[in-house]
Formats: structure tokens, C-alpha cells, sequence
């Protein structure tokens, strides 16, 4: 008996590696090849036409920090993406309360709020570079409109114009993510708890505060920890709206490892910037996993 | 009696507020798509006009046969229908499996390699692109199709088993006892029980799949050497240029492009809107 169901997970052991394996192979070879060459790549002078490399040892690492470039594009992506996460957590965690309430009309809101998302990202460069126009654009005309500007702002030619907008189209672009998190975390609190807090008295802000806010605090902690790292590899939606400036006023440290790498060909240098940027990455993920883990053996 | 009718008065008030707040998320969330369609049905004259009208007077559909004659846009959604449907497809055939045998069995490398999948679906594209671009150059692969339907499953594939493993999990495990003593084999048990079972999660993480490669951009501008292998996202790029206002295609075109690429997408979505959203919510964070 013991013998056969030694068997038998043997057997189910060598299936589920089975059937893991295609989903292994290809991790290995787009992530782990990569990683490790990239390693290498950082300490060499790369030559994309002979395939050759110079070996310069740290050279590209020292390079790399002492250069002002890359510490102002570490700069620029975070105020970047901290500008990001806190509208979309705001405009997350309102439109999720709003579209969270019984109203008429709410299932179809809650497809068209999706519409950001849906867009591919290049379309969304199309629209709001059009939009963000300083002469015919729609929001330089709402905005005076409303009689909150005199002059039109130059939105895509002035520095700090251009970090606004870009903040704020990402912003919309994602926020939806946000929301359908927190609407899919609110819609397991139970009424019973609203209704109670009723009867006792408290308000509106207070039932914000002491009931929503703490049962929706482990889905924002771990949106925001998801969308740090997803934001600061981000590179498409910025390189398509601002191609980084005007200058490089919004040149975060994707674009300027793309810039490296693809528009100077300087690949070690890329390469070098990519893994620093990794193991930053990695630090956070590992930290988070460690304790994902050990609240999980806590629950089991 | 006052104070009945100032509750009464009050109620209403918090629910104009609702709708008001309502109006104005999906105004929010859509406007900018209705103001890019408008313009696209927009003559020249009136796209640049001051002040824009937000509903068009006159509606003409020469933007779009223009920007169809002049550029290669069928030819970019060949190549985009090719590469999405293959990046979704190998996606599903590969992490179909894998999210079934991390949801049933336990076993220590199991539960590492679950581990080794959330950690590679938080590394951005733009990490892996430099070594990628040198090795695929390197074998000939630099400009190929098929090379961008193997690279986009280096996002695809960790999501997908990550979302499929969640669904598996979903269904009871007596189903599959029942079976193995009924004497059925794994491949049996997951073609005819749980691929049957686990159908609405296929398809949501399908449908995300689907919508994430078709506007993937930076695997295809790096890869995509040669105009003919292009994809839409890539072509559009290229019309709207790097400066701030476009050179050889005005606005009108470039508008008129946007809405066809965008048209799939949004086809695909009213389809699938509810297979989206319970997969959001239940963790695709990389997208």
C-alpha cells in the first residue's frame, strides 16, 4: 500500500512538472537568459554591428552614478509616479465608492469607466496631444471657458506644463485598475457593518474613516506597491506623449535607458542603467514577497 | 413634521449630488474618446476652429478613405490581428496547464515557482528589452513576427497563469477525485473537467491578453525594423511624429487612424466587459 502510494506521487509529482514546464522554459529564456546577459552587457562596451564587446570592468557602473543624467531621471520618474499613484488612488477610491451605491444606471458606468483603459496607449498620445494643444486644444478653451486661465497654458512646451499633462494622462489612462480593485474589495463588506455604524450615529466621513478606509487598506497597499514598480519600467505612454521634454524635463529612467540603449547604441551603458533599475525593483518585490509569505503561512 | 420634510429634502439632495458625481466620472472616462471620434467626422476648416464645436455641423467621411488610400493601416492590422491572436493563443496553451498544476498540487518547487511568476510579472518590459534586442539580432530574429509573438509572452504567460491559477483554484477539488478514481488521467482530467469548468476565466484572461498585445508598443518599435512588419500602434506612432504638432498627416487623418485602431478594442470590450472586469478584480495588475 505504502509502496503504491509512494507511486502515485511520484507520478502525480512528474505531472505537475509536466505540465508546468512549457510556462518554466519560457520564464527562463525571456527572463533569466536576459537578466544574466544583461549582467554581463553592463561591464562591456557593446559593438551592435561586429556583436563584439570591449570588457571596461565597473566603468559603465561609475559612469553611470556620476553621471547628472541619470539622477535627474531618477528625479523625474518619481514625481512622476508619485503624482500618478495619488490621483489615481483619489479618483479610484471616490469612483469606486460612487459606482459602489445603489444608482440607476450603474452597471452601464461601470463599463464606461473602462474606456481609459481600453484605449490603446498610442491613441491616447493621439488624443490628448491634440487635446493639450496650446492654440486649438479642448482644455486651454474649457479651462477659459470657466474663466480659470486668461492666457492659454503651453502645456507640451513648458517643462512643468508638460509634467502636468503627463501626470495627468496617465493618470486617467489607469486609474480604472484602481477602481475595479477597490469596487471588487468593497463589494464584500457587509451592509450589516454601514448599518450598524447608522444606528450608532456616525456620519458619513466617519463611516468612511472607520470602516471603508481600513477594509480597503490592504488592496491599496498592494496596488500601490503593483503599480510602483509596473510605473517606474513604464516607458510607452511618456516617450509617445512628450518624447521626454521639452529638453528632458520628462525624461524618466525608462525613456532614458531606451535612449541609451536604442537611440545611442550604447547598449552596456542601457544594459548597466536596466540592472541597477533591477535590482531596486527586485529589492522591493523580495521585501514584499518575504512578508506576502509569511502572512500567508500565518493564515494556513 | 419640519424636521421630517428637511430629511426628506435633505435625501434628495445627497442623491442629486450621486448623480451629479456620476455624470461627471463617466464624462471623465469617456470624453476624451467622444472628442477624438467628433474630430475624426470633422472637416479641416473645423477641426482648427476657435471656439471647437462639440457637436459637428457637418459630418464627412473623407478623413477616413484619405488616410486608408495614403497609408498601409490594412496591412498594420493584418500584422497586429496576426501577432495578438498568437500571443493569446500560445499565452493560454502555456499557462493553462501551469495554473492547474500550481492550484492542485503541493509541492515545494510549486509553490517557488508561483512565487518566481509574480516576481517576473512585476519586471517592466524595458529591463529585458536591451539583452532580448542583442540575442534576437544576433540569431537573425531582430525583425520577425513570430520573434514578437515569443516576446510578448514574456508578459503575457506570468499573467495568465497567475489569473488561470486563481480560477482552478475556484473549482472543487471532489470533482477531480471523482474522476482519478472513475480512473481518468490528468491530461483527460484537464481537457474534459477543467478547461470546460474554468471557461469564463479562460476567455477574461484571453480578452486581456488580447487587449494588452494588440497596444503593445515597446517590444514592436524595438523589434519591428522594416515598415512592412509594423503593427497599428507602431504606424500611428509614426504618423503623429516626434514633434509637437505633426508634419506630413494633419490631425484629421491621424484622428481618422486612431478610431479604427481603437475600434477592435472597443468592439472586444462590450463584448467581454464582464470577463474584464472580474479579471481585474481578481489581480491582473500589469497592463
Amino acid at each position: 500500500m505504502s509502496q503504491a502510494l509512494r507511486k502515485r506521487v511520484t507520478s502525480e509529482k512528474l505531472i505537475a512538472y509536466l505540465f508546468a514546464l512549457p510556462a518554466i522554459v519560457i520564464v527562463l529564456t525571456l527572463y533569466g537568459y536576459p537578466i544574466v546577459r544583461a549582467f554581463i552587457l553592463g561591464f562591456y562596451k557593446w559593438n551592435m554591428l561586429a556583436n563584439t564587446g570591449k570588457f571596461l570592468g565597473l566603468k559603465n557602473y561609475l559612469h553611470v552614478l556620476q553621471d547628472y543624467d541619470f539622477w535627474h531621471a531618477a528625479a523625474i520618474t518619481l514625481i512622476w509616479v508619485g503624482g500618478v499613484l495619488v490621483l489615481q488612488i483619489l479618483l479610484g477610491i471616490g469612483g469606486a465608492l460612487l459606482l459602489n451605491e445603489p444608482l440607476w444606471g450603474r452597471n452601464i458606468a461601470r463599463g464606461l469607466v473602462m474606456f481609459p483603459w481600453v484605449v490603446p496607449t498610442v491613441v491616447a498620445a493621439v488624443i490628448f496631444r491634440f487635446m493639450f494643444n496650446d492654440v486649438f486644444g479642448f482644455v486651454n478653451y474649457a479651462l477659459r471657458q470657466m474663466g480659470m486661465i486668461k492666457q492659454p497654458i503651453l502645456w507640451l512646451s513648458t517643462p512643468h506644463g508638460a509634467m502636468i499633462a503627463i501626470i495627468l494622462i496617465t493618470a486617467w489612462k489607469w486609474f480604472p485598475f484602481f477602481l475595479i480593485m477597490f469596487l471588487s474589495r468593497l463589494q464584500t463588506i457587509s451592509k450589516e457593518l454601514y448599518d450598524a455604524a447608522k444606528i450608532d450615529g456616525a456620519n458619513f466621513w466617519k463611516r468612511f474613516m472607520y470602516i471603508t478606509l481600513p477594509m480597503l487598506m490592504p488592496v491599496i497597499l498592494i496596488a500601490l506597491l503593483f503599480r510602483t514598480i509596473w510605473l517606474i519600467g513604464k516607458f510607452d505612454i511618456v516617450w509617445l506623449f512628450t518624447h521626454g521634454g521639452p529638453g528632458n524635463s520628462t525624461t524618466t529612467l525608462a525613456l532614458y535607458i531606451y535612449m541609451q540603449a536604442f537611440e545611442r547604441y550604447k547598449m552596456g551603458i542601457g544594459a548597466s542603467i536596466a540592472f541597477i533599475n533591477l535590482s531596486f525593483v527586485s529589492l522591493i518585490v523580495i521585501t514584499y514577497l518575504y512578508f506576502y509569505q509569511r502572512a500567508e503561512e500565518r493564515l494556513s | 413634521m419640519i424636521s421630517l420634510l428637511n430629511r426628506c429634502v435633505h435625501k434628495y439632495v445627497i442623491l442629486t449630488i450621486k448623480y451629479i458625481l456620476l455624470v461627471l466620472l463617466v464624462i471623465f472616462s469617456t470624453f476624451p474618446l467622444y472628442w477624438m471620434i467628433v474630430t475624426s467626422f470633422k472637416t479641416v476648416a473645423e477641426i482648427y476652429a476657435y471656439p471647437p464645436s462639440l457637436i459637428p455641423p457637418r459630418i464627412t467621411l473623407t478623413n477616413y478613405s484619405q488616410v486608408l488610400m495614403i497609408t498601409d493601416l490594412g496591412h498594420n492590422f493584418l500584422n497586429s490581428t496576426f501577432v495578438a491572436l498568437g500571443t493569446t493563443v500560445l499565452a493560454i496553451m502555456v499557462s493553462a496547464p501551469c495554473g492547474f498544476s500550481l492550484s492542485r498540487f503541493r509541492f515545494r518547487g510549486l509553490s517557488l515557482l508561483a512565487l518566481l511568476m509574480l516576481y517576473v510579472y512585476m519586471i517592466p518590459g524595458v529591463l529585458i528589452v536591451i539583452p532580448l534586442f542583442v540575442i534576437a539580432y544576433r540569431i537573425g530574429m531582430a525583425d520577425n513576427l513570430y520573434a514578437l509573438i515569443l516576446i510578448n509572452l514574456s508578459f503575457s504567460v506570468p499573467v495568465g497563469t497567475w489569473l488561470l491559477r486563481s480560477y482552478f483554484s475556484g473549482i472543487p477539488r471532489g470533482l477531480e477525485d471523482a474522476a482519478l478514481i472513475d480512473g481518468a488521467t490528468y491530461f483527460q482530467i484537464l481537457h474534459k473537467i477543467m478547461v470546460p469548468l474554468a471557461l469564463p476565466g479562460i476567455v477574461s484572461t484571453a480578452v486581456f491578453t488580447f487587449i494588452v498585445s494588440w497596444n503593445e508598443y515597446l517590444f514592436a518599435l524595438i523589434f519591428m525594423r522594416s515598415a512592412e512588419k509594423w503593427t497599428l500602434p507602431l504606424a500611428l506612432a509614426t504618423m503623429m511624429g516626434s514633434e509637437r504638432d505633426t508634419g506630413f498627416f494633419g490631425w484629421e487623418l491621424i484622428k481618422a487612424a486612431s478610431v479604427l485602431i481603437t475600434v477592435p478594442s472597443l468592439v472586444y470590450m462590450i463584448f467581454a466587459q464582464k470577463a474584464l472586469i472580474s479579471g481585474m478584480g481578481s489581480g491582473a495588475v500589469k497592463g
